[in-house]
Parts: structure tokens; C-alpha cells; sequence
């Protein structure tokens, strides 16, 4: 299979290509001047690789002319996994790296002659949090925050867009996205990690505090649907090398059952070393000041109080043979990362 | 290759990028909506400065004058001052050139859609360059401008109070937000709690741009006519879902693009310049010229349409002394003569009112539905006749404004109330709808009858759709002999014209000829002269029962349909030649299951030929002033006449002097005529 791959250089295409780049035939790494260092040599040095210096945002990505022509003539499969990801990016950055870059992509599709698949990497946001239970084919119409916002508009483009009869479309939707559960390793902060950040800056106050308790404005039944990024690069390597007969097929990466918030916050006071007990606060107009007082992006209040299921019925029906998510992992996966930054503090 | 950027404040789903081919030239056009995000739209543009050749803004009021003074939203006016490199165009030109000329091309070519029509503008602020043309057809508009722009459930009701209103909250609008405008509900639920928008939500005809449905939030627009300058597929389909009878898109085709718009093209057009400076209303001629993009309409029916429900007013009067006795409620008047005739002398001073309601008439054509208002004034015609016209014209005005308020599209005079003064033109002129006599379906009727009974008699030869045989016209310098000799000089062989006076017919004849001049036209100041060779005659004169014509004359066989009253051939003549068929009139039925609540002298679905014209014209939904005045035009003879085919009015009956007349009598008539022929 020849592919061309975007988001080669962030965190889960990093990982995805690490791991399948030896299963693919060939592939084009598309990133911005001056990013390429960020992939790493051995894949670089890999003679199934080709790095192409280019940009999303532009209509033609910017290729330069020759390899633009080998790749329309080449390619069978675009798998685009590049976009903007923060809980706290401004409208423009999401809108343009977001929408403006899978419309591009979307364009670019039609120019390639041998295209059959195009895998576009979506996200667990475009549910709506309001939905108790959430089904593949859903799509929120309310965002709690730009970049759902900007991740709603994009999958409802790219499911409007007319692509050739030939290609068919498969839309991933990777949960909460932590690091490596073998490593812990996560290259920016994010997510839960904010929490974390934010708990060993209070480290000290929370220690000395005479009362063993910590108030902390949460749903004591919501869960995060939290999954590895080793998990959910493996998963993309089965999904897009054994794909189903659709033309058009959306799955949900989350584990079928999410973590509690409750467990997610014991487990990293855990890590911590501290043993305060958590007083959830009821749902409130103050709690996103609080969390903006606190550095924390506002839409994780959202989060902490969403009641949303994500049904994982298409991959259960397509690939039984996946094993679930294993919540356990997320425990030695948020440990490592922890003994990671308060060793380097 | 040339890049071209339109940018507004649209739905992200609408994005798309595409290559187009013009004038030997690529250019790439995307097209980005920002769901309503004016800061994402100006940091955007920012962005896409310097790296697209123009930057096409939509979503945006365009700058209007008014009275000199130049209107132009803030937003637009920062917007185009952030790029250094790239021009922006948001259309305006070429808009003000376009839409003003297509508004002219569709009251030629359309000329239903406007006349007299109740037309509503969400804004009459962005389409203020051609409100006068509309005002010109129609003196009905209504400006939701302080309600689009303001959110104040208010109406404006003419040019220059929209001029005042502009000039007033000039200051405040241009602080207005983009945003707070969107969303602005037009649905059924906000107009009921805002009663100054009812009178809004009756117009017949919008115009909104397609900016406007970005911001406008309406749910029900049934039978409503639709004028705009683009719209995609996705719109139509939408509008065509919430009712909307007809589309009329005034664009240029110049380019194939999912979503058009007069900036796009303005933008194309300044991407051929060499430098940033805006196009000149010269240049713009220029490419007018060279593409010939004179206006286009596209008329787009709503193809799910069925069943949509209109209604319209007629007018009626009891025709005699006894029919007014019948009136509910006037029954108690029958006791004595006297007191009926008190009864006559005083009812007319009561005012016309509502009477009934006749419901079920179907198009079969279309499926459109039609009901009917029935208003009776209590005017026998002998007291009509006596009353001061003036009066009678205020109190039928009186029922036509009366007939508007209950939503009637149109109305109709029925029998007397159509003779009274000048025939309908000055009830026309004052009422607020339209008005029609019937005139014109009742000629076609009369015409019918004399065709059905011609054919059925079956002695004319019949070639290629034309009798060989004589038809002549008694009275043909009249207003209905007129109008039948020009309307079937097209399916006879020789036409006899007569009438008394000469110089008064060679003008007819020369009319006819010029009709069908193949057709024999001759013309005689004497019935009788040809009265020997004619298979059918019509006579329509005005001599009050003199005699015209001797029946003795007549051909065996022969046809007569007589459409003077009183009768020129008295019922006696008719009687002393059971070889010939005399014939007064046609009376039609309506198509559907029609039912009228009130006892007048209907039964099933045939209808007075007048009350079916007005039915027709709400059916094909040409709310104009069909037939009026004593003149009588043969074409919309011919017009009312195919309509009537399209919706399935027909003939139900031939009446002779007092009765229908059965086909069975018709067989009769002809077997005496035909032993008559042979023993000549």
C-alpha cells in the first residue's frame, strides 16, 4: 500500500508510524518546512519513506511540482491524522489547521488517480457531551469549545464531500488520548495532564493543609473515555490494513467503558503520594472561572460532568478480535509520566 | 493561475474548492464559511492576504445610497482595510447593475409575479436600488427592515418611509453586530406574537438575497413567490420544503460554481486587473458586453407542490325580486307583494356581506386547491340600475377590501355588478385586489357551446381541424361579435361579417385577415343575404328584440347561437324550425368536488362562467385584472381558454332559450334537418 501520510510529525502519527511504516509499501511523510527534524531517523532512514515538505493550509499543500505529480500517480491510501489539538487553541488556529486543512486534503483526494481509501482521524469531541449515549453515526451540533467546534465542521465536510465513486471514506475517533503505556511518555501537555500539572503546583498547599480533603468540581459518576496512544495507533494499523467492505464507516477509539473522573484524580494523588479524600462539587456558573483561575482550560469542566456514553458498535462488528481498552494500563501509563515530572522537578 | 478566495460568514458546510476555466484562464476558487464567526472571518482574511490573488466577501450588506449618503457596514469597511496586498470585492457593482435590470426583465416577462402583488423585503435596506422599478408594479410593500436589523416588530410600508427610517438610525445600525442578526425569526410561532408582522407574513412575493437566508430563521412560506439573485440546490431544496411555490433566480450563468454570488464574479473580473485599485462601473460594462450577460431569470416550481390551498371573492346579487326573498332571513318579506316589494326598495341599503362559501375546486393540472368567499349585495338588477353608480362603486370597493382581509387573492363581479358604470375598471382601480369581470371565459363558454353543438349536429365537414362550411357573425363590429370572429376565423373556411355599419366593418375584416389569411372573410350590412349558406351563425346585437334576421332564411341544419339579450330570435321562430339548433349560452363546471353551503341556483360543479375565470386565475395564480371594461381582448379569450384546458374547467351544458339543451334534442334537431335537406 502507498500512502501519504499527514500529522507525521504529532503525537499520534508519530506513533502510528513507528509502528507500521515496515507494513506499508511506501509512504509520503507530508510536513511543514522546518518540522522534519521531528521525525525520527530511523524512520527517516527508511527507504519505504519519503518526506514531503509541503503545508495543509494551502490548496495544492504547497508540493513542489515533481513530487506532487508522483504522488497524484502513486498514492492509494491518504491517511490524514494532521490537525490542531488543544482544549485551548483560538478559533482561527483550530478553523484553519482543522477545517481549511481537511478541505485541502479533501481537494487534493480528487486530483490522486489510484485512491481507494481515505482514513481521516476525527475525535470523540464531535459527540455532543448532552447525548447520553453517542452512536458512530451521530454528530454533535453543539461544541463546548473551539476546538470541537472546529473538529465538528471538519468531519461534517469531509462526510459532504463528494469523493470520487471509488474511494471510501473511514472516519476514526480516537477519546481522551494519553501517552505511551509503556513509556508514559506524552510530548505536550494536555487532557488529563493539565490536572496533573496543576495538583503538583498545589503540591505543598494540599500537603500542609490540616484537612485531608479536596474539593474539586467533578460528577462523581462521569467518566473520560481515556485510551493509550500505543492502543489507538495499533488499532489504526488493524483498521486500516484489514478494512471493512463500506464505503463509508466511522469508529469510536475509546474504551467501551470510560474512567470514572473520580478514579482518574485518586489515581493521580496516588501517583502523588497524597491521600486527601475528594469532595466533588456539584455543577455550578463559577466552576469555569475557577478552573481559568487555575490554568486549567474552562472545557474540562464540560468533561467532568458529561454523562455521554460512545457506542463502539461498528468496531466490535468489524474487528471482534480487538481486545477492549484496558483501563489498568492508564494507571501504570499516568504513574510513569508523574515519577517522569517530579523527578525532573 | 489565479486564485480566488470567497470568504463569509456562512456555514463551514458549504466549503469547497474548485478549478474553474474562464476566458482561457485557471482559477482556483475556495470558498470558506466561518458559522457566523466575524473575528475568525477577519483573522482569516489576515491569513489568506497576499497568498490568493482576490478575496471575495460575502455574507454582508453591500453599500447602498440613499439620497446621496453612503451606507456601508463597519465591518465591511474594516474588513477590506486589513489586507495590504490582496483586494477584497464584496459585489456590490456589479449587483446594482444586475439585479435592478433583471427586476425590470421579470416584470416584463412575468408579469403575474408583481402586479398588484403584496411584496414583503426582510431587508429593504440591501435592495433599495431597485425599489422604485417594484413600486412601479405594485403599491403594496412591505420593509421588515426595523425588525431584520433591529429586532423592533415593526413595519415599513413604503420607499420613503424606508428612506426616513435609514436616515433616522443611520448612527445606531452601523454599531450593529453581524451576529445579532442572525437567526432573526420569521417562523409562524414568532409572527403570531407579533402582530405587526401579520401583514408581513401575507405577501405574496419576497425578495431576499442570499446572504438574507443565511440570517433569516422561517418555516412556513406556502404558495409564496421567491425572488433572489443566487441560490444553491441545497437552499432551493430547503425553501421548497417550507412551501415556497416559486423561485425566480435572477443570476448570470457565467460560471459553473456550487454556490454563485455577484462577489464571486465582481471577483473574477478584478483578478483579470494588473492592479489592486477596484473596478470602475465602466469596466464592469465592458465585461457585461463581452459576456452578453444580459439578465436571466430561472423560474424553479416547487416540484413537491400539491394541494396548496388559495382562495378568492365573487361578487353576487339576486337576479330577480323572488331570489332576494330567498336570502335567509328575508323569507319573512314573502308574505304579500307589497311587502316585497318594500323589501327590494330597502334592503339595498344595507351593506354587502359574506354570504357563503364554495370549497373543493381542484386544478387537475396542478392540484392546486382553490376556495371561494361568496359576498352578496342585496341589489335586485332593477334597483342596481337606479341606484347613483358612485354609490354602487363604494359599497362593491367596500366588499373587495373586506374580501382582502380574509386572505381572497382576487375577486370577481358577478352578473349585474359588472354592467353597473364603467364595467369593473374603476372598482379595479380602487380595490386593494385584483379584479376581474369573467368576461373573457364567458365568451369562451358561449364558444364552446356553439363548437360542441356544431359538432354534434356533425354536418360540417371537418379538414385538418377546419370546418369547410360559413360561420357568420351578426353584430361583428361589437365587442364579443369582434372577439368571436377573430378567435375562430382560425377553424372556419369563410367567415360572414355583419353588422350596420360599413367603414366599421372593413376594419374588422382587415383584422381577421390579418389573424388567418387564408380564411375567406366577407361582410354585409344584411343577416339575410348569406343566411341561406351558413352552418353557424352568432348573433350578438343590441336590438332589443328587433328582428335581425329571418328564420325562414336559415339553412336547414344550421346552427345558431344567440347571444344578444334579449333574444334576437325570440323563442316562437325557434320553435317554428325544429331543423335548425338555437343556442343561448355555455355554462361550465369546475374541476374537484365542489360544494357551495348557499342555495344559488348551482348543482354539482357547474358554475357561472364569470365565478370559473376568477376560479382559473387562482389557479394558475395570475392575480391581475384578467377582464375588465367592455372591451374584450381575443387573446385573452384564447389564454383564458387554454387554462381552462390546463385546469380542467369545462363545458357542463348547452342552454337554449330557458333550459339546458340534451344531446338527445341535438339528434332530433339534426334528423329533422337532414330530411329536410333531402327533399330539397
Amino acid at each position: 500500500m502507498k500512502a501519504l501520510i499527514t500529522g507525521s510529525t504529532g503525537f499520534i502519527g508519530n506513533e502510528f508510524i513507528s509502528n507500521s511504516i515496515d507494513s506499508f509499501e511506501h509512504v509520503y511523510l507530508l510536513c511543514r518546512k522546518g518540522s522534519e527534524d521531528k521525525i525520527s531517523l530511523k524512520v527517516k532512514n527508511n527507504p519505504k519513506c519519503s518526506v514531503v515538505i509541503g503545508d495543509l493550509v494551502n490548496v495544492h499543500l504547497s508540493i513542489q511540482d515533481e513530487q506532487l505529480e508522483e504522488i497524484y500517480q502513486s498514492i492509494e491510501t491518504i491517511i490524514h491524522i494532521a490537525g490542531a489539538y488543544s482544549l485551548s487553541d483560538s478559533a482561527a488556529s483550530s478553523y484553519r489547521a482543522n477545517v481549511i486543512g481537511t478541505q485541502n486534503m479533501c481537494y487534493f483526494s480528487k486530483q490522486c488517480l489510484n485512491l481507494k481509501f481515505f482514513h481521516y482521524i476525527s475525535s470523540y469531541v464531535v459527540n455532543s457531551i448532552y447525548n447520553p449515549i453517542n452512536s458512530e453515526d451521530d454528530i454533535g451540533s453543539d461544541s463546548i469549545n473551539e476546538y470541537s467546534r472546529s473538529k465538528i465542521n471538519a468531519e461534517t465536510l469531509i462526510r459532504k464531500f463528494k469523493f470520487d465513486q471509488n474511494v471510501k471514506l473511514r472516519i476514526y475517533r480516537p477519546g481522551v488520548v494519553i501517552g505511551n503505556s509503556l513509556t508514559g511518555y506524552i510530548p505536550k501537555i494536555d487532557g488529563p495532564y493539565y490536572l496533573i500539572e496543576t495538583l503538583l503546583k498545589f503540591e505543598k498547599v494540599i500537603r500542609k493543609s490540616p484537612i485531608k480533603m479536596i474539593p474539586i468540581p467533578f460528577n462523581p459518576v462521569s467518566k473520560v473515555p481515556l485510551i493509550p496512544v500505543d492502543t489507538v495507533s495499533l488499532w489504526l494499523k488493524k483498521m486500516i490494513f484489514k478494512p471493512s467492505h463500506h464505503v463509508l464507516r466511522i469508529y469510536h477509539l475509546l474504551p467501551e467503558e470510560g474512567m470514572l473522573v473520580k478514579d482518574l484524580i485518586t489515581i493521580i494523588l496516588g501517583h502523588l503520594g497524597m491521600t486527601s479524600k475528594l469532595i466533588p462539587i456539584p455543577n455550578n456558573p463559577i466552576n469555569k472561572s475557577l478552573f481559568k483561575a487555575l490554568d486549567l482550560p474552562e472545557s474540562l469542566v464540560d468533561h467532568f460532568y458529561s454523562l455521554s456514553k460512545y457506542s463502539i458498535n461498528n468496531r466490535k462488528e468489524d474487528y471482534p478480535e480487538l481486545l477492549d481498552a484496558d483501563n489498568s494500563l492508564l494507571d501504570s501509563t499516568l504513574g510513569k509520566f508523574i515519577r517522569q515530572q517530579v523527578n525532573h522537578d | 493561475m489565479i486564485e480566488i478566495l470567497r470568504i463569509g460568514l456562512f456555514s463551514s458546510d458549504e466549503n469547497y474548492d474548485k478549478l474553474i476555466n474562464f476566458q482561457s484562464k485557471k482559477i482556483q476558487i475556495k470558498n470558506i464559511g466561518t458559522n457566523g464567526d466575524v473575528g475568525l472571518l477577519k483573522t482569516l482574511v489576515k491569513d489568506f492576504d497576499g497568498r490568493v490573488d482576490v478575496i471575495c466577501l460575502s455574507s454582508f450588506p453591500c453599500q447602498i445610497r440613499i439620497k446621496g449618503k453612503l451606507f456601508i457596514h463597519p465591518d465591511v469597511e474594516e474588513i477590506k482595510s486589513l489586507t495590504t496586498k490582496t483586494p477584497v470585492v464584496d459585489g456590490h457593482i456589479l449587483r446594482d447593475i444586475y439585479f435592478p435590470w433583471s427586476v425590470r426583465r421579470i416584470a416584463s416577462n412575468y408579469p403575474d409575479v408583481l402586479k398588484n402583488k403584496r411584496i414583503g423585503f426582510p431587508s429593504g435596506a440591501v435592495h433599495y436600488s431597485f425599489i422604485r422599478e417594484v413600486e412601479e408594479q405594485s403599491d403594496r410593500l412591505f420593509f421588515a427592515d426595523p425588525y431584520f436589523i433591529l429586532g423592533v416588530p415593526k413595519l415599513i410600508r413604503s420607499s420613503k418611509q424606508l428612506e426616513r427610517f435609514l436616515s433616522v438610525t443611520k448612527l445606531f445600525i452601523s454599531k450593529i453586530k453581524m451576529s445579532s442578526m442572525a437567526g432573526r425569526s420569521f417562523r409562524e410561532t414568532t409572527i403570531k406574537k407579533n402582530p405587526f408582522l401579520k401583514d408581513f407574513a401575507k405577501c405574496d412575493v419576497y425578495f431576499c438575497n442570499q446572504t438574507q437566508f443565511d440570517f433569516i430563521d422561517f418555516d412556513n412560506l406556502d404558495g409564496k413567490t421567491i425572488i433572489t439573485d443566487f441560490l444553491s440546490e441545497e437552499k432551493k431544496e430547503k425553501l421548497f420544503n417550507c412551501g415556497v411555490h416559486r423561485i425566480l433566480c435572477c443570476s448570470p450563468n457565467v460560471v459553473d460554481l456550487p454556490e454563485m454570488s455577484f462577489a464571486i464574479l465582481e471577483g473574477i473580473f478584478q483578478s483579470f486587473k494588473d492592479d489592486r485599485a477596484p473596478l470602475t462601473s465602466k469596466e464592469i460594462f465592458d465585461w457585461i458586453e463581452l459576456l452578453d450577460l444580459s439578465p436571466q431569470v430561472k423560474e424553479s416550481l416547487n416540484p413537491y407542490q400539491k394541494g396548496e390551498k388559495r382562495k378568492f371573492g365573487f361578487i353576487l346579487h339576486p337576479l330577480s325580486r323572488d331570489y332576494l326573498l330567498k336570502v335567509p332571513g328575508l323569507n319573512l318579506f314573502q308574505k304579500s307583494p307589497s311587502i316585497a316589494k318594500l323589501a327590494e326598495r330597502t334592503t339595498p341599503y344595507l351593506p354587502g356581506f359574506k354570504f357563503g362559501k364554495i370549497s373543493g375546486i381542484e386544478s387537475e393540472a396542478t392540484g392546486v386547491k382553490v376556495d371561494c368567499d361568496l359576498y352578496l349585495v342585496l341589489e335586485t338588477p332593477k334597483e342596481m340600475m337606479r341606484k347613483n353608480k358612485n354609490k354602487m362603486y363604494d359599497k362593491l370597493v367596500k366588499i373587495t377590501y373586506q374580501a382582502e382581509k380574509s386572505d381572497n387573492k382576487m375577486i370577481g363581479l358577478g352578473a349585474y355588478t359588472k354592467i353597473v358604470g364603467d364595467a369593473g375598471v374603476t372598482i379595479a382601480n380602487r380595490s386593494p385586489l385584483p379584479v376581474t369581470t369573467g368576461n373573457s371565459l364567458s365568451s369562451a363558454a358561449t364558444l364552446w357551446a356553439a363548437d360542441f353543438a356544431v359538432k354534434k349536429m356533425n354536418l360540417v365537414e371537418r379538414k385538418s381541424d377546419v370546418y369547410q362550411g360559413t360561420l357568420m357573425i351578426v353584430g361583428a363590429t361589437g365587442s364579443i361579435g369582434k372577439v368571436s370572429a377573430k378567435v375562430l376565423c382560425r377553424t372556419w373556411k369563410k367567415i360572414v361579417l355583419v353588422a350596420p355599419k360599413p367603414y366599421k366593418l372593413i376594419d374588422v375584416a382587415e383584422e381577421v385577415k390579418e389573424i388567418n389569411p387564408i380564411c375567406d372573410v366577407v361582410y354585409s350590412t344584411n343577416a339575410n343575404e348569406f343566411a341561406s349558406e351558413c352552418d353557424l351563425i352568432i348573433t350578438t346585437t343590441s336590438a332589443q328584440g328587433k328582428k335581425i334576421i329571418d328564420i325562414n332564411e336559415i339553412k336547414s341544419g344550421c346552427v345558431v347561437c344567440d347571444v344578444s339579450r334579449p333574444f334576437d330570435i325570440s323563442k316562437e321562430d325557434a320553435i317554428s324550425r325544429p331543423d335548425i339548433l338555437v343556442i343561448a349560452s355555455g355554462e361550465v363546471e369546475l374541476p374537484g368536488r365542489v360544494q357551495v353551503n348557499r342555495d344559488i341556483g348551482l348543482h354539482g360543479n357547474v358554475v357561472y362562467a364569470c365565478l370559473a375565470e376568477t376560479a382559473l386565475l387562482t389557479m394558475e395564480g395570475r392575480y391581475e385584472p384578467f377582464s375588465l371594461s367592455r372591451d374584450l381582448s381575443y387573446k385573452k379569450v384564447i389564454e383564458i381558454d387554454r387554462m381552462a384546458r390546463k385546469h380542467g374547467v369545462k363545458l357542463a351544458a348547452v342552454m337554449g332559450h330557458d333550459q339546458e339543451i340534451t344531446v338527445g334534442e341535438i339528434e332530433l334537431c339534426r334528423s329533422h334537418a337532414l330530411e329536410n335537406r333531402s327533399k330539397k
